[in-house]
């Protein structure tokens, strides 16, 4: 490479011909002709932007920050207490056992709700079943209604005073006297799970349906000239097609099931003695709960961040997974 | 393929068009609502408040007219928040330099924070001993009002201490004389009695007793009857004032807590309560499901609205068979509700629209149209169309409530320091544990106990920590030895 030093008349040295300062200068002109090219995108891409920063990108950085003060949500934090809340977050015995209730939420939402809508969906999926549009909206339908309806509605029905199911049970003679669902330690978390798997079923079912519309049908032909079974071409044909974006539904059903705080807050609030408090429930009650009238936002944040740590190593545990599908998809 | 090239020239217009199309509202909205006035010379007053009841908006608007019409030349723009966003919202309108000259603060912690912000005005100057005559005797005394911080008086009430603070036993006549009785429980015992028997008389159909909601807070209310009522009051804390200990572990507290466990474990308590929000009780109540439980006062409009034909009666909680041990306790006179801003531009004209606000004749309004006690309370003593259930209620907060000291209300910063750390802290409340008794089965006492050595071991740190850091705080400043639960409390002067 020809690179030639020129001296100019302060004395300094600058690269001449192919030299550092003249590629740096070409690269600014570079630079300033794609942005003159493309600044009407850059202008369209500005709300975005804005949105992003101030909605999503702040918030974030901003419950770092509050983490690290004892601050209750008003003025600006003053009190700086470093990892003080932090060390009291990992040493509170509720904040685990609300952790421990969202791991249980979302294995329910991983290992019964993921493959029982996938066997809806092939169900579903079959075109020669009449009427499976009706089917599939009656699914759906509990996905549209909103929590806190479902909420009081399943605390009516459940009431062990007077609610349709115990009267129903006990007039059957199923029970001796009524099953207090949401008021049991025993009952409560097990009824807030089935009732979550009722609500969510339909969405993750959706997921399913779509992925299901991406197995060529070409394959299904072979499958067919071959002989194959429904069972062979659902284990062979199907399943495997599905497999990349089943990580994908896997990872969805994951994030959406960690969180169910409407459900909670309209049912239990977090009892009986905390067997259905959640992360974000009890996040709420330090952060928001009137009824405590002092808020600790900075506890409430490191609280969030610590969940928010443990929910990025668990995504993150799925990532090789996914990267090992589409590797072999590749090959 | 096209390309689009814009000029810098343009560009650089564009952006500046744009932004100039973002800050201009911005400038204007915050010019206009700084300064007083319009070119004619009138005053414009802007008031955040925070509707707790259906149509309180549009109540509120109506009063500002006739505050206007009252008043030529002010006019009241009104800017209502959500309640649970309300404290927020004001925050943010000081920080942006567009404060509010009136807002609703609804609290004495809220009031706490922004009086420490120095967001709102002293308002000893205006008031006069025709002021003071509106309120009860001695309520507006700074270490009783709830309304003053530091010494000075910075909020003004809208409702009656009493009626946040009492609880009533709400009971369904008919119930009653379906099994037999001609009146409602009046001492533990009784209620206990009368609970095993309409439980167990009902079948299912209804229940003796209740609980209020999940936390199980009346046997608080209960236990001021028994004992000190700060150990039992609504926010959980458990501490008995005569001695500046933790007192969850005491016999008036414990007793009680056995009484409901016995009562959840014979199945007599109307099932469900254990995930009961704060309104379900007497939804039960007005379906005629249970025959007493221990209300709140403003459970009252709701049952009446919810079952107009509900034969219901009201009476003072059970006291134990050995006699009254003390009240329940009235912890400051008030709940602070609206604040003038120390950064008003027109203080004298917003200071007219406080006073208007504590006025007989807005204080009336808002008796006749909610039916809650207000402040002022010749408004709703002297009423003439009170119902039965209310004049129960004025005549059962006179017979039971009585003054209780509060560290928040009369303490130094510090121990108010202390206070919200204590109160930051839903862990050390004595309602969790209580609960976990009630519902498992297990002995109250150990547990009580234990929360009481948490408590005090929590506190002593507390304590420690701020004296080191130049508070003005020591053990002593929790203890009220003077205090006598029998009596109304007086601050030592």
């Amino acid at each position: 490479m020809n690179v030639a030093e020129v001296t100019d008349a302060s004395g300094r040295t600058a690269a001449a011909g192919g030299g550092p300062a003249r590629r740096k200068a070409r690269k600014a002109e570079k630079l300033r002709t794609r942005m003159r090219k493309h600044a009407w995108h850059y202008v369209f891409l500005v709300p975005m932007t804005v949105l992003f920063l101030s909605f999503t990108l702040w918030p974030m950085v901003a419950s770092w920050w509050y983490s690290l003060y004892d601050w209750g949500g008003i003025g600006p934090p003053s009190e700086w207490v470093g990892f003080g809340n932090y060390q009291e977050v990992l040493s509170s015995p509720a904040f685990w056992n609300a952790f421990r209730i969202s791991l249980i939420f979302s294995a329910v939402a991983i290992f019964v709700q993921l493959p029982l809508a996938l066997v809806m969906a092939v169900i579903l999926n079959n075109p020669r079943l009449r009427g499976r549009n009706l089917y599939r909206l009656l699914i759906f339908l509990p996905v549209v209604t909103t929590t806190a309806v479902v909420g009081i509605v399943f605390a009516m029905i459940l009431d062990p005073a007077g609610g349709i199911v115990n009267e129903v049970m006990s007039r059957s003679g199923l029970i001796d006297e009524p099953i207090n669902f949401l008021g049991s330690e025993s009952t409560a978390l097990p009824t807030l799970l089935g009732i979550d798997l009722w609500k969510g079923f339909g969405i993750t079912m959706v997921y399913w349906l779509a992925a299901l519309q991406t197995v060529p049908s070409e394959l299904y032909e072979a499958a067919r000239v071959d002989g194959a079974s429904a069972r062979q071409t659902l284990l062979r044909v199907t399943i495997p097609v599905l497999a990349p974006l089943a990580i994908v539904i896997l990872l969805l059903t994951f994030q959406t099931s960690m969180a169910p705080f409407d459900l909670v807050q309209a049912t239990t609030q977090g009892g009986p003695n905390f067997s259905t408090d959640v992360m974000s429930t009890y996040i709420y009650r330090y952060a928001f709960d009137p009824s405590f009238s002092a808020s600790r936002y900075g506890f409430a944040s490191a609280a969030g961040v610590v969940f928010g740590i443990f929910m990025l190593i668990l995504t993150l545990m799925q990532a090789p997974l996914l990267r090992k599908r589409y590797e072999r998809r590749g090959k | 393929m096209y390309r689009s090239t814009v000029p810098r020239r343009s560009f650089l217009r564009t952006m500046g068009f744009g932004a100039a199309a973002v800050a201009t509202p911005a400038f204007v909205s915050s010019c206009s609502g700084g300064e007083s006035g319009s070119s004619s010379g009138d005053v414009a007053l802007t008031i955040a408040i925070v509707s707790g009841h259906a149509g309180g908006a549009e109540f509120f608007r109506e009063q500002f007219d006739n505050f206007e019409k009252a008043n030529p030349g002010i006019s009241v723009e009104m800017i209502e928040n959500p309640p649970a966003q309300n404290i927020n919202a004001v925050e943010l309108m000081f920080q942006q330099g567009n404060p509010p000259d009136i807002f609703y603060v609804n609290g004495a912690n809220n009031l706490d924070r922004l009086h420490g912000r120095g967001y709102t005005a002293a308002l000893d100057d205006y008031i006069d001993d025709d002021f003071r005559s509106r309120f009860p005797e001695g309520s507006l005394d700074p270490l009783i009002s709830g309304l003053h911080r530091e010494g000075g008086l910075h909020s003004l009430p809208l409702v009656s201490g009493k009626w946040r603070s009492g609880s009533l036993l709400a009971y369904n006549q008919a119930i009653l004389e379906e099994n037999g009785l001609d009146r409602p429980p009046e001492t533990f015992e009784e209620l206990e009695q009368m609970s095993y028997d309409i439980t167990r008389n009902g079948g299912g159909d209804y229940y003796g007793c209740a609980f209020r909601q999940s936390d199980a807070r009346e046997v608080g209310f209960l236990q001021a009857a028994a004992g000190p009522s700060s150990i039992g009051e609504p926010s959980g804390l458990g501490l008995d004032l005569t001695t500046g200990q933790a007192g969850v572990s005491d016999a008036s507290l414990v007793d009680l807590v056995e009484l409901y466990r016995q009562l959840q474990t014979d199945k007599i308590v109307m099932p469900g309560w254990e995930s009961w929000d704060g309104e379900r009780v007497f939804t039960e109540f007005a379906r005629e499901k249970i025959a007493f439980y221990a209300a709140a006062e403003w459970h009252v409009n709701e049952i009446a609205n919810l079952n107009p034909e509900l034969n219901f009666g009201l009476a003072p909680l059970p006291v134990p068979a050995a006699g009254r041990q003390g009240y329940l306790g009235l912890r400051a006179a008030f709940s602070p509700i609206w604040a003038m801003s120390a950064e008003s531009a027109r203080p004298d004209e917003a200071w007219l629209l406080m006073d208007f606000l504590v006025s007989e004749e807005f204080q009336r309004a808002y008796f006749e149209t909610f039916r809650s006690f207000t402040a002022v309370e010749s408004v709703w003593r002297d009423s003439a169309d009170l119902s039965e259930v209310e004049q129960q209620m004025i005549t059962i907060h006179d017979e039971t409530v009585r003054r209780a000291p509060d560290p928040i209300t009369d303490g130094s910063p510090a121990v108010k320091m202390l206070m919200t750390e204590l109160i930051a802290q839903p862990d050390l409340r004595w309602h969790a544990t209580s609960v976990e008794a009630i519902t498992r089965g297990e002995d109250f006492a150990p547990k009580a106990t234990a929360l009481d050595e948490e408590i005090d071991s929590f506190l002593d740190t507390q304590i420690e920590q701020l004296a080191s850091a130049g508070g003005e705080i020591t053990g002593d400043d929790l203890s009220y030895p003077e205090w006598d639960p029998m009596q109304d409390w007086a601050p030592a002067t």
